[in-house]
Protein backbone atom coordinates (compact mmCIF):
# COMPACT_ATOMS: atom_id res chain seq x y z
CA UNK A 1 0.00 0.00 0.00
CA UNK A 2 1.33 3.43 -0.86
CA UNK A 3 1.22 6.07 1.83
CA UNK A 4 1.63 9.75 1.02
CA UNK A 5 4.44 11.10 3.15
CA UNK A 6 6.54 14.18 3.69
CA UNK A 7 10.28 14.21 3.13
CA UNK A 8 10.62 13.15 6.77
CA UNK A 9 8.40 10.20 5.90
CA UNK A 10 5.53 11.44 8.09
CA UNK A 11 1.98 11.14 6.71
CA UNK A 12 0.70 14.45 5.32
CA UNK A 13 -1.58 16.21 7.72
CA UNK A 14 -2.46 19.73 8.80
CA UNK A 15 -0.41 21.07 11.67
CA UNK A 16 -1.19 23.99 13.89
CA UNK A 17 1.51 25.85 15.77
CA UNK A 18 1.29 26.25 19.53
CA UNK A 19 0.87 30.02 19.17
CA UNK A 20 -1.92 29.63 16.62
CA UNK A 21 -3.70 27.11 18.84
CA UNK A 22 -3.46 29.54 21.75
CA UNK A 23 -4.92 32.36 19.66
CA UNK A 24 -7.81 30.16 18.54
CA UNK A 25 -8.70 29.63 22.19
CA UNK A 26 -8.49 33.37 22.85
CA UNK A 27 -10.64 34.23 19.85
CA UNK A 28 -13.19 31.57 20.81
CA UNK A 29 -13.52 33.11 24.27
CA UNK A 30 -13.79 36.63 22.81
CA UNK A 31 -16.48 35.40 20.44
CA UNK A 32 -18.46 33.96 23.32
CA UNK A 33 -17.77 30.41 22.18
CA UNK A 34 -15.33 29.03 24.74
CA UNK A 35 -14.33 25.49 23.93
CA UNK A 36 -15.35 25.82 20.28
CA UNK A 37 -13.46 23.87 17.68
CA UNK A 38 -11.69 25.18 14.62
CA UNK A 39 -12.90 24.40 11.13
CA UNK A 40 -10.50 25.12 8.30
CA UNK A 41 -11.29 24.82 4.65
CA UNK A 42 -10.95 26.12 1.17
CA UNK A 43 -13.49 27.74 -1.12
CA UNK A 44 -13.38 28.75 -4.73
CA UNK A 45 -12.66 32.41 -5.45
CA UNK A 46 -10.09 34.99 -4.56
CA UNK A 47 -7.65 36.35 -7.10
CA UNK A 48 -5.71 33.11 -7.48
CA UNK A 49 -8.57 30.64 -7.49
CA UNK A 50 -8.92 29.35 -3.94
CA UNK A 51 -9.41 31.11 -0.61
CA UNK A 52 -8.74 29.87 2.90
CA UNK A 53 -11.55 29.65 5.42
CA UNK A 54 -11.46 29.64 9.22
CA UNK A 55 -14.51 29.22 11.42
CA UNK A 56 -15.37 28.38 15.01
CA UNK A 57 -17.82 25.50 15.26
CA UNK A 58 -19.41 23.33 17.90
CA UNK A 59 -19.00 19.96 16.21
CA UNK A 60 -17.60 18.30 13.10
CA UNK A 61 -19.67 17.55 10.03
CA UNK A 62 -20.15 14.05 8.79
CA UNK A 63 -17.04 12.85 6.91
CA UNK A 64 -14.88 15.64 8.34
CA UNK A 65 -11.30 14.77 9.04
CA UNK A 66 -10.47 15.52 12.69
CA UNK A 67 -6.95 16.60 13.65
CA UNK A 68 -5.86 17.34 17.21
CA UNK A 69 -2.75 19.26 18.20
CA UNK A 70 -1.76 21.40 21.20
CA UNK A 71 -5.09 20.61 22.79
CA UNK A 72 -7.07 22.04 19.86
CA UNK A 73 -9.38 20.00 17.66
CA UNK A 74 -9.38 21.06 14.03
CA UNK A 75 -11.95 19.87 11.50
CA UNK A 76 -11.51 19.85 7.73
CA UNK A 77 -13.80 18.52 5.03
CA UNK A 78 -12.37 15.89 2.70
CA UNK A 79 -12.26 18.02 -0.45
CA UNK A 80 -10.57 20.95 1.28
CA UNK A 81 -8.07 18.51 2.77
CA UNK A 82 -6.83 17.68 -0.73
CA UNK A 83 -5.70 21.31 -1.07
CA UNK A 84 -4.47 21.68 2.52
CA UNK A 85 -2.55 18.47 3.25
CA UNK A 86 0.88 19.42 4.54
CA UNK A 87 -0.20 22.91 5.63
CA UNK A 88 1.03 24.44 8.87
CA UNK A 89 -1.38 26.95 10.37
CA UNK A 90 0.59 29.63 12.17
CA UNK A 91 -0.12 32.95 13.79
CA UNK A 92 1.69 36.14 12.89
CA UNK A 93 1.19 38.78 15.56
CA UNK A 94 2.57 42.22 16.31
CA UNK A 95 2.30 45.51 14.44
CA UNK A 96 2.96 44.00 11.03
CA UNK A 97 1.31 40.69 11.79
CA UNK A 98 -1.06 39.06 9.37
CA UNK A 99 -3.04 37.03 11.90
CA UNK A 100 -3.53 33.40 11.01
CA UNK A 101 -1.26 32.31 8.18
CA UNK A 102 -1.56 29.14 6.13
CA UNK A 103 1.87 27.87 5.12
CA UNK A 104 0.61 25.60 2.39
CA UNK A 105 3.12 23.60 0.32
CA UNK A 106 0.45 22.98 -2.34
CA UNK A 107 0.12 26.70 -3.12
CA UNK A 108 1.95 27.37 -6.38
CA UNK A 109 0.69 30.94 -6.67
CA UNK A 110 -0.64 33.39 -4.13
CA UNK A 111 -2.27 36.78 -4.54
CA UNK A 112 -0.82 40.00 -3.17
CA UNK A 113 -2.77 39.89 0.08
CA UNK A 114 -1.94 36.24 0.68
CA UNK A 115 -5.49 35.09 1.34
CA UNK A 116 -5.90 33.42 -2.03
CA UNK A 117 -3.84 30.72 -3.68
CA UNK A 118 -3.68 28.49 -6.73
CA UNK A 119 -2.48 24.92 -7.01
CA UNK B 1 1.65 59.07 -39.12
CA UNK B 2 -1.85 59.91 -40.24
CA UNK B 3 -4.93 59.90 -38.09
CA UNK B 4 -7.27 56.97 -38.39
CA UNK B 5 -10.11 57.71 -40.74
CA UNK B 6 -13.56 56.48 -39.87
CA UNK B 7 -15.30 54.14 -42.23
CA UNK B 8 -19.04 53.89 -41.84
CA UNK B 9 -19.58 50.43 -43.17
CA UNK B 10 -22.87 49.93 -41.40
CA UNK B 11 -24.74 51.98 -43.97
CA UNK B 12 -22.84 51.69 -47.20
CA UNK B 13 -21.18 48.32 -47.17
CA UNK B 14 -24.14 46.08 -46.55
CA UNK B 15 -27.04 47.47 -48.53
CA UNK B 16 -28.90 44.31 -49.44
CA UNK B 17 -32.63 43.91 -48.94
CA UNK B 18 -32.05 40.70 -47.00
CA UNK B 19 -29.87 42.57 -44.55
CA UNK B 20 -32.41 45.36 -44.11
CA UNK B 21 -35.32 42.96 -43.74
CA UNK B 22 -33.44 41.37 -40.85
CA UNK B 23 -32.18 44.44 -39.00
CA UNK B 24 -35.24 46.59 -39.67
CA UNK B 25 -37.79 43.78 -39.44
CA UNK B 26 -37.59 40.59 -37.41
CA UNK B 27 -36.21 37.12 -38.00
CA UNK B 28 -35.50 33.97 -36.02
CA UNK B 29 -32.02 32.75 -35.17
CA UNK B 30 -31.58 29.15 -34.08
CA UNK B 31 -29.14 29.55 -31.18
CA UNK B 32 -27.11 26.41 -31.68
CA UNK B 33 -24.13 28.50 -30.52
CA UNK B 34 -25.41 28.68 -26.93
CA UNK B 35 -24.86 26.15 -24.15
CA UNK B 36 -27.19 26.19 -21.16
CA UNK B 37 -26.29 25.29 -17.59
CA UNK B 38 -28.48 25.16 -14.53
CA UNK B 39 -26.82 26.00 -11.22
CA UNK B 40 -28.88 24.84 -8.27
CA UNK B 41 -28.13 25.02 -4.55
CA UNK B 42 -28.18 27.79 -1.97
CA UNK B 43 -24.59 28.83 -2.64
CA UNK B 44 -24.84 29.13 -6.44
CA UNK B 45 -24.98 32.93 -6.58
CA UNK B 46 -22.19 33.36 -4.04
CA UNK B 47 -19.93 30.86 -5.80
CA UNK B 48 -20.39 32.27 -9.29
CA UNK B 49 -19.84 35.74 -7.83
CA UNK B 50 -16.48 34.56 -6.50
CA UNK B 51 -15.53 33.01 -9.84
CA UNK B 52 -16.49 35.75 -12.30
CA UNK B 53 -16.05 39.46 -12.97
CA UNK B 54 -19.45 41.06 -12.50
CA UNK B 55 -21.40 41.72 -9.29
CA UNK B 56 -23.94 38.94 -8.91
CA UNK B 57 -24.89 39.46 -5.29
CA UNK B 58 -27.18 42.36 -6.22
CA UNK B 59 -28.84 40.47 -9.07
CA UNK B 60 -32.57 40.32 -8.39
CA UNK B 61 -34.80 37.39 -9.15
CA UNK B 62 -36.16 37.76 -12.68
CA UNK B 63 -33.14 39.70 -13.91
CA UNK B 64 -30.00 38.79 -15.78
CA UNK B 65 -26.52 40.11 -16.42
CA UNK B 66 -23.38 39.31 -18.31
CA UNK B 67 -20.32 38.20 -16.38
CA UNK B 68 -16.98 36.81 -17.48
CA UNK B 69 -15.28 33.70 -16.24
CA UNK B 70 -11.54 34.36 -16.10
CA UNK B 71 -8.44 32.39 -15.14
CA UNK B 72 -6.22 33.48 -12.27
CA UNK B 73 -4.22 35.38 -14.89
CA UNK B 74 -7.32 37.35 -15.85
CA UNK B 75 -7.70 35.57 -19.21
CA UNK B 76 -11.13 34.88 -20.64
CA UNK B 77 -12.60 31.40 -20.26
CA UNK B 78 -16.04 32.39 -21.50
CA UNK B 79 -18.58 35.19 -21.33
CA UNK B 80 -21.70 34.11 -19.44
CA UNK B 81 -25.27 35.36 -19.62
CA UNK B 82 -26.70 34.67 -16.16
CA UNK B 83 -30.35 34.76 -15.05
CA UNK B 84 -31.46 34.56 -11.46
CA UNK B 85 -34.48 32.43 -10.66
CA UNK B 86 -35.94 32.00 -7.20
CA UNK B 87 -33.69 29.12 -6.21
CA UNK B 88 -31.25 28.63 -9.08
CA UNK B 89 -29.28 30.31 -11.81
CA UNK B 90 -29.56 29.73 -15.52
CA UNK B 91 -26.25 30.30 -17.23
CA UNK B 92 -25.81 30.62 -20.97
CA UNK B 93 -22.33 29.80 -22.25
CA UNK B 94 -20.86 29.20 -25.63
CA UNK B 95 -22.00 25.73 -26.68
CA UNK B 96 -18.36 24.76 -27.16
CA UNK B 97 -17.45 25.94 -23.65
CA UNK B 98 -20.40 24.50 -21.72
CA UNK B 99 -18.46 21.43 -20.58
CA UNK B 100 -15.41 23.48 -19.64
CA UNK B 101 -17.49 26.01 -17.71
CA UNK B 102 -19.36 23.23 -15.89
CA UNK B 103 -16.07 21.55 -14.95
CA UNK B 104 -14.58 24.87 -13.82
CA UNK B 105 -17.53 25.57 -11.52
CA UNK B 106 -17.53 22.00 -10.26
CA UNK B 107 -13.78 22.13 -9.52
CA UNK B 108 -14.25 25.17 -7.31
CA UNK B 109 -17.31 23.75 -5.56
CA UNK B 110 -15.68 22.54 -2.38
CA UNK B 111 -17.87 23.02 0.65
CA UNK B 112 -20.63 24.86 -1.17
CA UNK B 113 -24.12 23.61 -1.89
CA UNK B 114 -24.01 23.93 -5.69
CA UNK B 115 -25.04 21.46 -8.38
CA UNK B 116 -24.27 22.08 -12.03
CA UNK B 117 -26.40 20.51 -14.74
CA UNK B 118 -25.93 20.86 -18.48
CA UNK B 119 -29.44 21.27 -19.93
CA UNK B 120 -28.36 22.19 -23.46
CA UNK B 121 -29.55 19.01 -25.13
CA UNK B 122 -32.96 18.91 -23.49
CA UNK B 123 -33.82 22.52 -24.25
CA UNK B 124 -33.96 24.59 -27.39
CA UNK B 125 -33.24 28.27 -27.81
CA UNK B 126 -34.31 30.60 -30.59
CA UNK B 127 -33.80 34.35 -30.73
CA UNK B 128 -36.24 36.76 -32.35
CA UNK B 129 -34.04 39.62 -33.51
CA UNK B 130 -34.48 42.88 -35.37
CA UNK B 131 -36.14 46.26 -34.86
CA UNK B 132 -39.59 44.65 -35.05
CA UNK B 133 -38.80 41.73 -32.75
CA UNK B 134 -41.04 43.19 -30.06
CA UNK B 135 -43.95 43.40 -32.50
CA UNK B 136 -43.44 39.74 -33.39
CA UNK B 137 -43.78 38.72 -29.75
CA UNK B 138 -46.77 40.99 -29.28
CA UNK B 139 -48.53 39.55 -32.33
CA UNK B 140 -48.11 36.06 -30.87
CA UNK B 141 -49.52 37.14 -27.50
CA UNK B 142 -46.19 36.56 -25.82
CA UNK B 143 -45.01 38.74 -22.92
CA UNK B 144 -42.23 41.24 -23.60
CA UNK B 145 -39.43 41.37 -21.05
CA UNK B 146 -37.19 44.40 -20.52
CA UNK B 147 -33.51 44.30 -21.36
CA UNK B 148 -31.64 41.88 -19.10
CA UNK B 149 -34.77 40.43 -17.57
CA UNK B 150 -36.81 37.36 -18.31
CA UNK B 151 -40.41 36.22 -18.11
CA UNK B 152 -41.59 32.64 -17.73
CA UNK B 153 -44.83 31.87 -19.48
CA UNK B 154 -46.73 29.12 -21.24
CA UNK B 155 -47.74 29.05 -24.85
CA UNK B 156 -50.33 26.38 -25.67
CA UNK B 157 -49.24 24.35 -22.62
CA UNK B 158 -45.55 24.66 -23.44
CA UNK B 159 -43.36 26.28 -20.79
CA UNK B 160 -41.24 29.10 -22.20
CA UNK B 161 -38.67 31.46 -20.81
CA UNK B 162 -38.34 34.71 -22.75
CA UNK B 163 -35.50 37.12 -22.10
CA UNK B 164 -34.12 40.17 -23.83
CA UNK B 165 -30.36 40.29 -24.31
CA UNK B 166 -29.72 42.21 -27.56
CA UNK B 167 -26.82 39.81 -28.06
CA UNK B 168 -26.06 41.15 -31.56
CA UNK B 169 -26.30 44.80 -30.56
CA UNK B 170 -29.83 45.01 -31.99
CA UNK B 171 -33.12 44.20 -30.21
CA UNK B 172 -33.37 40.48 -29.63
CA UNK B 173 -35.47 38.21 -27.47
CA UNK B 174 -34.25 34.75 -26.56
CA UNK B 175 -36.88 32.04 -26.15
CA UNK B 176 -35.94 28.84 -24.34
CA UNK B 177 -38.27 25.84 -24.27
CA UNK B 178 -38.11 22.06 -23.88
CA UNK B 179 -36.42 20.56 -26.93
CA UNK B 180 -38.75 19.88 -29.82
CA UNK B 181 -41.77 21.50 -28.18
CA UNK B 182 -42.09 24.78 -30.00
CA UNK B 183 -42.10 24.09 -33.74
CA UNK B 184 -45.73 25.15 -33.75
CA UNK B 185 -44.79 28.49 -32.18
CA UNK B 186 -42.26 29.23 -34.90
CA UNK B 187 -44.83 28.33 -37.54
CA UNK B 188 -47.35 30.63 -35.90
CA UNK B 189 -44.91 33.51 -35.71
CA UNK B 190 -44.23 33.07 -39.41
CA UNK B 191 -40.83 34.76 -39.40
CA UNK B 192 -37.94 34.17 -41.76
CA UNK B 193 -34.91 32.40 -40.39
CA UNK B 194 -32.04 34.88 -40.46
CA UNK B 195 -29.26 34.18 -42.91
CA UNK B 196 -26.13 33.05 -41.05
CA UNK B 197 -23.89 35.43 -43.01
CA UNK B 198 -26.10 38.36 -42.15
CA UNK B 199 -26.09 37.45 -38.47
CA UNK B 200 -22.30 37.29 -38.59
CA UNK B 201 -22.16 40.62 -40.42
CA UNK B 202 -24.29 42.33 -37.78
CA UNK B 203 -22.19 40.79 -35.03
CA UNK B 204 -18.99 42.08 -36.56
CA UNK B 205 -20.45 45.50 -37.29
CA UNK B 206 -21.42 45.83 -33.64
CA UNK B 207 -18.07 44.47 -32.50
CA UNK B 208 -19.57 41.61 -30.48
CA UNK B 209 -16.86 39.12 -29.47
CA UNK B 210 -17.57 35.38 -29.56
CA UNK B 211 -16.01 32.35 -27.95
CA UNK B 212 -13.13 30.76 -29.83
CA UNK B 213 -12.46 33.87 -31.92
CA UNK B 214 -12.28 36.96 -29.74
CA UNK B 215 -12.95 35.20 -26.43
CA UNK B 216 -10.00 32.92 -25.71
CA UNK B 217 -7.40 32.56 -23.01
CA UNK B 218 -5.10 34.79 -25.11
CA UNK B 219 -7.13 37.84 -24.09
CA UNK B 220 -8.48 39.56 -21.00
CA UNK B 221 -11.72 41.56 -20.59
CA UNK B 222 -9.86 44.86 -21.18
CA UNK B 223 -8.55 43.62 -24.54
CA UNK B 224 -12.03 42.51 -25.59
CA UNK B 225 -13.70 45.81 -24.55
CA UNK B 226 -15.85 43.95 -22.03
CA UNK B 227 -15.07 46.22 -19.12
CA UNK B 228 -18.77 47.03 -18.65
CA UNK B 229 -19.08 43.48 -17.34
CA UNK B 230 -16.35 43.89 -14.73
CA UNK B 231 -17.04 45.19 -11.23
CA UNK B 232 -14.10 47.04 -9.71
CA UNK B 233 -15.80 47.30 -6.33
CA UNK B 234 -17.06 43.80 -5.60
CA UNK B 235 -13.85 42.43 -4.12
CA UNK B 236 -11.99 39.28 -5.02
CA UNK B 237 -12.80 36.84 -7.80
CA UNK B 238 -10.51 34.63 -9.79
CA UNK B 239 -8.34 36.89 -11.94
CA UNK B 240 -9.31 40.08 -10.10
CA UNK B 241 -5.80 41.06 -9.08
CA UNK B 242 -4.50 41.04 -12.66
CA UNK B 243 -7.57 42.70 -14.17
CA UNK B 244 -7.54 45.48 -11.59
CA UNK B 245 -3.80 46.06 -11.96
CA UNK B 246 -4.11 46.37 -15.74
CA UNK B 247 -6.76 49.02 -15.16
CA UNK B 248 -4.97 50.91 -12.39
CA UNK B 249 -1.63 51.12 -14.17
CA UNK B 250 -3.05 51.46 -17.69
CA UNK B 251 -1.18 48.37 -18.84
CA UNK B 252 -3.67 47.11 -21.40
CA UNK B 253 -1.69 46.27 -24.52
CA UNK B 254 -4.29 45.15 -27.04
CA UNK B 255 -7.73 46.26 -28.10
CA UNK B 256 -10.47 44.72 -30.15
CA UNK B 257 -11.20 46.85 -33.23
CA UNK B 258 -13.27 46.69 -36.37
CA UNK B 259 -11.52 46.42 -39.72
CA UNK B 260 -12.35 46.98 -43.37
CA UNK B 261 -10.38 45.84 -46.40
CA UNK B 262 -10.98 45.44 -50.13
CA UNK B 263 -13.17 42.38 -50.71
CA UNK B 264 -10.64 40.84 -53.06
CA UNK B 265 -7.85 40.92 -50.48
CA UNK B 266 -6.78 37.66 -48.90
CA UNK B 267 -7.70 38.30 -45.27
CA UNK B 268 -8.96 35.50 -43.05
CA UNK B 269 -9.17 34.67 -39.36
CA UNK B 270 -5.60 34.40 -38.12
CA UNK B 271 -4.14 36.83 -40.66
CA UNK B 272 -1.41 38.88 -39.04
CA UNK B 273 -1.53 42.67 -39.28
CA UNK B 274 1.76 44.38 -39.94
CA UNK B 275 3.20 47.87 -39.54
CA UNK B 276 6.61 48.63 -40.94
CA UNK B 277 7.44 44.94 -41.03
CA UNK B 278 6.38 44.17 -37.46
CA UNK B 279 3.31 42.26 -36.35
CA UNK B 280 0.96 44.61 -34.50
CA UNK B 281 -2.29 42.68 -34.61
CA UNK B 282 -4.22 39.61 -35.63
CA UNK B 283 -7.55 39.17 -37.40
CA UNK B 284 -10.05 37.17 -35.31
CA UNK B 285 -13.20 37.37 -37.44
CA UNK B 286 -13.55 38.01 -41.17
CA UNK B 287 -16.51 38.12 -43.51
CA UNK B 288 -17.11 39.32 -47.02
CA UNK B 289 -19.73 42.02 -46.79
CA UNK B 290 -22.82 41.27 -48.73
CA UNK B 291 -22.84 42.96 -52.09
CA UNK B 292 -20.07 45.35 -51.16
CA UNK B 293 -16.59 46.06 -52.44
CA UNK B 294 -15.30 45.95 -48.89
CA UNK B 295 -15.00 43.11 -46.38
CA UNK B 296 -15.21 43.57 -42.65
CA UNK B 297 -13.75 41.88 -39.63
CA UNK B 298 -12.53 42.13 -36.08
CA UNK B 299 -8.96 42.14 -34.89
CA UNK B 300 -6.84 42.61 -31.83
CA UNK B 301 -4.43 45.45 -32.46
CA UNK B 302 -1.65 46.93 -30.37
CA UNK B 303 -3.46 49.57 -28.32
CA UNK B 304 -0.69 52.17 -28.50
CA UNK B 305 -1.24 52.48 -32.26
CA UNK B 306 -4.91 53.35 -32.05
CA UNK B 307 -5.63 56.96 -32.85
CA UNK B 308 -2.33 57.45 -34.62
CA UNK B 309 -2.00 54.86 -37.36
CA UNK B 310 -3.99 54.70 -40.54
CA UNK B 311 -2.31 52.13 -42.69
CA UNK B 312 -1.84 48.58 -41.61
CA UNK B 313 -1.34 45.75 -44.00
CA UNK B 314 -1.44 41.98 -43.99
CA UNK B 315 1.61 39.76 -44.35
CA UNK B 316 0.92 39.61 -48.10
CA UNK B 317 0.67 43.40 -48.36
CA UNK B 318 -3.10 43.92 -48.55
CA UNK B 319 -4.15 47.24 -47.03
CA UNK B 320 -6.38 47.04 -43.97
CA UNK B 321 -8.12 49.93 -42.29
CA UNK B 322 -8.97 50.15 -38.62
CA UNK B 323 -12.50 51.26 -38.03
CA UNK B 324 -13.14 53.65 -35.20
CA UNK B 325 -16.87 53.14 -34.87
CA UNK B 326 -18.09 53.09 -31.28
Amino acid sequence: MTTTATSENKPLTINISEEAASHVETFAEQAGKPGAYLRVGVKGGGCSGLTYMLDLVDEPKEDDKVIEEHGLKLFVDRKSYVFLAGTILEYSGGLNGKGFVFNNPNAKTTCGCGTSFGV
Amino acid sequence: MSQVSTTDYSASSVPTDTYRSFTEGAATIDRLDVGRLRLAGKDAVDLLNRLSTNELMDLEIGNGLVTILTTNKGRIIDMLQVYRLEDELLVNTSVCAAGKVAEWIDYYTIMEDVQVEDITSRTTMVSIAGLKAEDALYDSNLPIPKLQSFISTTWRDTFLTISRTDFLGIPSYDIVAPAGSVDELWNTMDLEAADREIVETVRIQNRIPVYGKELTENYNPHDASLIDYVSFSKGCYIGQEVITRLNTYDKVKKQLVGLTWPANADVTEGTQLMLEGKQVGIVTSAITSLGSSNSIGLAYVQKSLLGTVIGLETESGSPVEINTFA
